[in-house]
């Protein structure tokens, strides 16, 4: 099984051919010039020199962003047109797993920095576990100071790697915990992105020429200002809204819920209480809970990352608790990550109190998850 | 007999993702068009990181379509052909990468087009017989030039606007009448119910003998009068504004483009583009036309606006004469007519 991958998602193009977990060859270019003049010619080169053609490839992937708009265009594009013309499937892998992946087995805390302008980065937190490349925590778009504040109060060791690493010479000061990982591995490796394409490819995860889209986290400037000036509808949750929920869930959760779940407790679940947020007629978030006799309890809330960062997940939690206390329910609860900071603060700041944990509630990574309550009558 | 030159065309340069398959040139086997108008509506005008996203969620959808209606496989194609430039740098990018991949894995050639070349070649493909030399008027909402076009490839601009161009004249007075984008088709249909001469707006000819344009004057000037009559609290009759508007930018296309191609002794005066397609220009270059002796020609309004069938015309006859283009061809957004970059 030969595979081409390719990473156009900073300055840096790169193209790799792996066969059947080995490499066979990969060129890497930070030269300066435009994706566009050298990709299509890299990727020429390259099967030349591993004696291949294009009809020999088996399996097209890039990487599915984060990072520059333009570029990750032009790499899907091009792996799409490939695969558009030889049939075959398509792996978008994430730009800060594939720069993730090139400290392989690192015992820091691997944290790429990919440069989203304006001082400030898109990153993630990533650890190895008994061989896996397990990704800590989403930190989507952040400053370089916030991140290297919030790095410093973590007390561990913390790699950085990728094209924003200039942005924290400077500011990581006798930090003694925090380092930049040497050149070779600042760059996103396409082998990388090879290795972790072929890992998803043999659990089914992969796509079409015609269906995959990068995941650009930003939107354009233009759709954030039109949407400042658009109304959020807060309403109940209805069977059109499933599809777009369903993609809200799988963007935010490890183990998602099905379609069906949602569909079910919609149809049968007479306890159950869903509500959605529209922006301009797009679900943006969504969250529900049951009612069982005098107790709230919130199943799930999340919110659609392009829409994360405008306090629409606030929005939600307001709704089903105005909800509960129109249906008399007294006190309200819910269990929450312990990692999950964000949220955690957001329940506080609404009421909930911390009242005690949950060891290993989360089955997908054994986490254990707080237990939060608020009386609202 | 000779084999058809079958030629896949690929047009992303601003807010239309298209797709054609074109035989011999002037024979369209298929031209998808799939527009973005309504996704750019609300914002009053196309945003290029939005156009690029769509043309890249689209491109391989329009592909498909364009060769099941052609009835052809990627095994068919002798070439591909794609709009390099001029255009929205990110939104040429989708086009030209899809199209670099295609022309890699099938091992056939790839041959840049330019836009504005295409434009005038949607003229060969609705007038089978049409052959170069003739005079070419190309106004669109990027473009307004009066072209000399001397062979498939040698182009002469004998002139061009110095300020906005045609089209987006109309877009930026549709928007100040509250008329909505895009702004030509919705001025074209309003003017159908004003009064032409409603209103006395200056048309700009310029020096004695230029063929160049400019708008920025008569924009300006229909700008001052919905203001003034904004501040005297008169009422503003949008379909006399919008008539007279038109007729003074349709009158001085309409004006140079017979005199520039009276001076070429051009037995043909062409129109392109997306303005093209504008009602009343077709009309008074019709009588202006026939006074002078001249043929007037235009595509039909599908061919007027920007579709991928007229990429592949002007790439067959590159193709044909052995101009193709390498991989390394690059979108060039401020490309101009004859540019010799591609």
């Amino acid at each position: 099984m030969n595979i081409l991958a390719i990473d156009t998602s900073s300055a840096t193009a790169t193209a790799a051919v792996m066969r059947d977990g080995m490499l066979i060859g990969e060129y890497i270019l930070n030269n300066g010039k435009t994706h566009s003049q050298k990709l299509l010619v890299m990727i020429e080169e390259l099967l030349k020199d591993c004696g291949l053609k294009p009809s020999d490839l088996d399996i097209f992937a890039c990487s599915s962003g984060p990072g520059s708009f333009t570029g990750l265009r032009i790499g899907a594009a091009t792996i799409k047109g490939m695969a558009h013309v030889l049939k075959k499937p398509v792996i978008g892998v994430p730009t800060l797993d594939i720069l993730a992946y090139s400290l392989y087995n690192c015992s820091a805390i691997i944290c790429p920095v990919l440069d989203a302008q304006r001082e400030t980065v898109y990153s993630s937190l990533y650890t190895w576990e008994s061989g896996r490349l397990t990704k800590l925590e989403d930190l989507r778009v952040i400053s370089a100071k916030k991140l290297i504040e919030y790095l410093k109060t973590l007390n561990q060791k913390v790699a950085l790697l990728g094209d924003g690493v200039y942005l924290f010479r400077d500011i990581i000061g006798d930090s003694e915990n925090i380092s930049i990982a040497p050149p070779a591995y600042q760059l996103p490796r396409a082998s990388s992105c090879a290795a972790l394409a072929e890992e998803m490819y043999n659990i089914g995860q992969y796509s079409t020429y015609d269906s995959f889209v990068p995941q650009y986290i930003r939107k354009s400037q233009a759709e954030v200002e039109y949407e400042k000036k658009q109304k959020i509808d807060i309403c109940n949750m209805e069977h059109k809204d499933v599809e777009q929920v369903f993609e809200i869930e799988e963007l935010s959760f490890k183990t998602p819920w099905s379609k069906e779940a949602f569909t079910e407790e919609l149809e049968k679940n007479k306890l159950a209480r869903y509500v959605v947020a529209r922006i301009d007629g797009k679900v943006a978030a969504y969250g529900g809970m049951w009612m069982v006799l005098d107790e709230g309890h919130i199943t799930n809330i999340a919110v659609h990352p392009e829409y994360r960062g405008q306090k629409i997940g606030e929005k939600i939690v307001l709704s089903l608790i105005e909800a509960a206390r129109e249906s008399n329910v007294n006190k309200m609860t819910l269990e929450v990550r312990t990692s999950n900071v964000p949220a955690r603060n957001l329940y506080k700041k609404l009421g909930f109190i911390d009242f005690g944990v949950r060891k290993g509630y989360y089955s997908d990574t054994g986490e254990d998850a707080v237990i939060m309550w608020k009386d609202i009558n | 007999m000779c084999k058809n030159t079958t030629i896949l065309a690929i047009e992303t340069s601003c807010d239309e993702t298209s797709v054609s398959v074109v035989s011999n040139g002037r024979n369209i086997l298929s031209n998808i068009i799939s527009s973005q108008i309504d996704v750019h509506k609300k914002f009053g005008g196309v945003v290029p990181e939005v156009a690029s996203r769509k043309h890249l969620e689209s491109i391989n959808q329009v592909l498909d379509s364009a060769l099941e209606e052609a009835k052809v496989t990627f095994e068919d194609l002798d070439a591909i052909a794609v709009t390099c430039g001029p255009g929205l740098v990110g939104a040429l990018l989708i086009g030209l990468s899809t199209a670099k991949a295609i022309a890699y894995s099938k091992n056939i050639p790839l041959i840049g087009v330019n836009h504005i070349e295409g434009h005038i070649a949607a003229n060969y493909i609705e007038h089978k017989q049409l052959e170069p030399p003739f005079v070419c008027l190309v106004a669109s909402g990027g473009h307004s030039h009066i072209v000399n076009v001397l062979s498939y490839e040698k182009y002469e601009i004998m002139g061009q606007t110095r300020d906005d161009a045609a089209g987006e004249a109309f877009d930026k007075i549709a928007r100040a009448m509250g008329l909505g984008y895009p702004g030509g088709p919705l001025i074209d249909k309003i003017a159908t119910d004003g009064n032409p001469d409603a209103i006395d707006f200056p048309r700009a000819y310029l020096e004695e003998g230029s063929y160049d344009f400019s708008f920025s004057g008569i924009k300006s000037s229909v700008l001052n009068y919905l203001n003034s009559k904004k501040m005297k609290e008169e009422e503003i009759i949008v379909a006399d504004v919008a008539a007279s508007f038109q007729e003074s930018v349709v009158e001085v296309l309409a004006a140079k483009l017979v005199k520039a191609a009276q001076a070429k002794q051009s037995k043909y005066a062409a129109l392109a583009g997306g303005v093209a397609a504008n009602k009343r220009l077709r009309q008074v270059l019709k009588e202006r036309g026939e006074a002078a002796g001249i043929e007037v020609l235009y595509p039909s309004p599908v061919l007027c606006t920007d579709n991928a069938a007229m990429i592949g015309c002007a790439a067959y006859y590159k193709y044909i004469s052995g101009r193709t283009s390498d991989l390394k061809l690059n979108a060039i957004p401020n490309l101009t007519i004859g540019d010799v970059r591609i």
